[in-house]
C-alpha cells in the first residue's frame, strides 16, 4: 500500500481538504442547515412520539387506571406506530423495537439526506481544483493517487463531521426535552456511522463523476443526473414486471446503494456489516474508475 | 549533465499537435529562455515537463532519470503556471505552507520558507488574504513564491512578468536573476529583451517544433558581430581589409560588421575603431552581437 500511496502526503492532502471545506461559507451554511433540520425534526418527532404515547395511554386507561399505566407499556404500544412510518418491512419493524426511538428518527433522517448532503458539500471537490488550475501547484509535489484519495478521505471526514453535527443537534434537543440517556447517545453515534458508510458510497460515485468531467458545473449537474438514474435504475431492477422478462436485472439491483438502506437499519451486526461492506465496495470501485480516467489524463 | 532532455516528443489535443516531434536539451544549471509565438507549444512543453500532460509519444527525461515522477521528484521541480488560482478559501500563508509540506519540508522549515518567500515577493502584509482578495499582480507574485518554495533544482516559469506593472516586473526579474545558478530555470516570455538579460541559453519553438537552441552568446553572435553608430559613411573596402571582416552592411547611420571567428572580439574592435578614426569617422555608439529579437526572427525566417 505504501508503495502505491504516499501515506504522509495523503494525510496532508486530507487534512488540508477538510480545513478548506470547513472554511467554505457554503459548507458551513449547509452543515448549519442540516444541524438545524435535525434539531427541528427531533423536536417534531418527540412531539409525535408523545402524542402517540398519549393516545395509547388514553386507550389503555379504559382497562387500567390512567395513573397506573407504566411508561414501558405505553412505549411498547406506541413505538410500533411510529416505526411503521419509517420502515415498511414487518420483520425489520420488529427488530427496530429494540432501538432507541431517537436513533431511529435520526438514522432515518440521515440516510435520506446524506446523498444530497454529500452532493452539496463535496460533489465537485476534485473538479474544482482541476478547473481552477490549483492542481498545477499541487501535482508537482504529490502523486495523483495520493492527491485524489487524500481529497476523498478529507471529504469523508467532512461528512462524518456533518453527520455528528446532526447527531449532536438531535441529542441537545432531546436532552433539553425529556432528557437523553447513555444508550440513546450510543445509538445516535451508531446511526451517524451507518449513515456515514452510506454517504461514502455516494462520495465515491460523485468523485467518479468529478474526475471524469473535471468541470465543477458539469460535475454537479451530472451528479444530480446520476442520483436520478440511480433511483430510476433501482426502481426498474426491482420491478417484478421487468425482472420477469429480464431476470438478470434482478441481480443488478445490488449495485445501487439504496438497496442496502434497510439492511443498514438492522440492529443485527452480521446483516448490517454485509451492507457496510457492499456500500464501501461501491464507493471504492467508483473512485477507482474515476481515478483510472484521471491517472493518465491531462491535469 | 542535462536537466531536461526531450526526444521527438509529440503531444496531441484531438487532431492538433501542440508539440510536434520536439527534441531539445537544456544543460543543468542553465537559465534557459523558451521563445516562440502564441500557440507555439511553450505552455504545453512546461506542462509535459511537470508531468501534468502525458506526452502522446516520445521521450522526456528530467535529471537524466526519466519523465517527471511526483513520488521521486517532489520538491525538485517548481512550476509557475500561466493561469492557476490558489486554493479558494485558504489564506496565502496556509496554501504556501501546504505546498511546502507536500514538497517534503518539515513543519519548521516550511514555516521559515513561507515567511521568507512572502517577504521576497512583497506579500507579507497579504499573508492572511484569500485568493479572491488579490489583484492579478499579487496572484502572479504568489505563483512565483510557490514555484521557488523549497529550492527546487528545476523551475519552470511561464511568462512570469505578464500583466505586471513595470516596477513589479523589474522586481520579479531581479528576483529571478538572484536564483540564477542555484537552479536550472526555464523561462518563457514574449519580452525578448528581458530574456536576453536573464538567460544564458535559449530554445526557439515554432508550431511545436524546435527551430534553434544553444548558448545565448552563440545565438546573439556576441563574439562575431559588431554594430556601430557613425557620424558619416566610412570607406567600407578599407574597413574590410583592416579587420578582415566577412561582411559589412552600411545602413546610415549604422554599420553592421560580421567578423571572422579566429579574431578575438576585443582585438577586432580595437582595429575597427582605429580604422574609423584614421578615416575621420566619428563613432557615436558600439555594441556587440545582435539582439535576441533579431536572432529569433532570423531563425524563424530560416525555418
Amino acid at each position: 500500500m505504501s508503495r502505491l500511496i504516499d501515506v504522509r502526503k495523503l494525510a496532508l492532502v486530507a487534512r488540508f481538504e477538510l480545513n478548506e471545506a470547513l472554511r467554505s461559507r457554503l459548507v458551513v451554511v449547509v452543515l448549519a442547515l442540516y444541524g438545524a433540520g435535525a434539531a427541528l425534526g427531533t423536536y417534531l418527532f418527540a412531539r409525535s412520539l408523545a402524542a402517540a404515547e398519549g393516545a395509547v395511554r388514553d386507550s389503555l386507561s379504559g382497562t387500567l387506571s390512567a395513573h397506573s399505566v407504566p411508561d414501558d407499556l405505553v412505549r411498547q404500544h406506541a413505538l410500533p406506530r411510529v416505526i411503521e412510518f419509517f420502515v415498511e418491512d414487518p420483520a425489520l419493524q420488529k427488530e427496530l423495537l429494540d432501538v432507541e426511538p431517537l436513533a431511529i428518527f435520526y438514522g432515518f433522517m440521515a440516510l435520506n439526506l446524506v446523498a444530497p448532503l454529500v452532493l452539496l458539500t463535496s460533489g465537485s471537490a476534485h473538479a474544482n481544483e482541476l478547473a481552477t488550475g490549483t492542481t498545477r501547484f499541487v501535482l508537482t509535489r504529490v502523486d495523483r493517487l495520493s492527491w485524489a484519495l487524500g481529497k476523498l478521505v478529507g471529504h469523508a471526514a467532512l461528512l462524518l463531521v456533518g453527520l455528528l453535527v446532526g447527531a449532536l443537534a438531535t441529542g441537545v434537543v432531546a436532552w433539553s426535552g425529556a432528557g437523553i440517556d447513555a444508550a440513546s447517545a450510543v445509538w445516535l453515534g451508531r446511526a451517524s456511522l451507518r449513515a456515514w458508510v452510506y454517504g461514502v458510497a455516494y462520495l465515491g460515485l460523485f468523485s467518479l463523476v468529478a474526475l471524469v468531467v473535471r468541470s465543477p458545473s458539469r460535475a454537479r449537474s451530472s451528479s444530480v443526473a446520476l442520483l436520478f438514474l440511480l433511483w430510476l435504475g433501482r426502481v426498474l431492477c426491482s420491478s417484478p414486471l421487468i425482472t420477469a422478462r429480464v431476470p438478470l436485472l434482478a441481480h443488478l439491483v445490488w449495485v445501487f446503494p439504496a438497496q442496502y438502506e434497510l439492511a443498514l437499519w438492522s440492529p443485527r451486526w452480521l446483516e448490517s456489516l454485509g451492507a457496510i461492506g457492499a456500500l464501501l465496495a461501491i464507493g471504492a470501485a467508483s473512485f477507482a474508475l474515476g481515478y483510472a480516467s484521471f491517472r493518465r489524463g491531462d491535469a | 549533465m542535462t536537466a531536461v532532455r526531450l526526444v521527438d516528443v509529440v503531444k496531441r489535443f484531438g487532431r492538433r499537435r501542440a508539440l510536434d516531434g520536439l527534441s531539445l536539451v537544456v544543460p543543468r544549471g542553465a537559465t534557459c529562455a523558451v521563445i516562440g509565438p502564441n500557440g507555439s507549444g511553450k505552455t504545453t512543453l512546461f506542462a509535459v515537463l511537470a508531468g501534468l500532460l502525458p506526452p502522446t509519444s516520445g521521450s522526456v527525461q528530467l535529471f537524466d532519470a526519466g519523465p517527471f515522477d511526483a513520488r521521486r521528484d517532489a520538491g525538485r521541480l517548481g512550476l509557475m503556471p500561466q493561469d492557476a488560482a490558489p486554493s479558494a478559501h485558504a489564506t496565502l500563508e496556509q496554501s504556501l505552507r501546504y505546498y511546502a509540506r507536500l514538497a517534503g519540508l518539515g513543519a519548521a522549515d516550511a514555516e521559515r520558507e513561507v515567511s521568507d518567500w512572502l517577504t521576497r515577493v512583497r506579500l507579507q502584509d497579504r499573508a492572511r488574504s484569500r485568493q479572491h482578495e488579490l489583484s492579478h499582480g499579487m496572484r502572479r507574485r504568489f505563483s512565483i513564491a510557490q514555484a521557488f518554495l523549497g529550492s527546487p533544482e528545476l523551475v519552470l516559469l511561464d511568462e512570469p512578468t505578464a500583466g505586471l506593472d513595470p516596477e513589479i516586473a523589474a522586481e520579479t526579474r531581479e528576483l529571478i536573476a538572484k536564483r540564477r545558478g542555484s537552479a536550472t530555470l526555464l523561462i518563457s516570455s514574449h519580452q525578448l529583451s528581458e530574456l536576453e538579460d536573464l538567460c544564458d541559453y535559449a530554445v526557439f519553438i515554432e508550431q511545436g517544433k524546435l527551430v534553434r537552441q544553444g548558448p545565448m552568446r552563440e545565438l546573439l553572435q556576441s563574439d562575431s558581430r559588431v554594430r556601430l553608430k557613425l557620424t558619416r559613411s566610412p570607406d567600407l573596402a578599407r574597413v574590410r581589409q583592416r579587420v578582415g571582416a566577412l561582411a559589412l552592411e552600411w545602413d546610415a547611420p549604422l554599420l553592421d560588421v560580421r567578423l571572422r571567428g579566429d579574431l578575438p572580439i576585443d582585438v577586432a574592435n580595437a582595429e575597427l575603431l582605429r580604422e574609423l578614426l584614421d578615416q575621420g569617422v566619428g563613432v557615436l555608439e558600439l555594441s556587440t552581437g545582435q539582439s535576441l529579437e533579431a536572432s529569433y526572427l532570423a531563425a524563424r525566417r530560416q525555418s
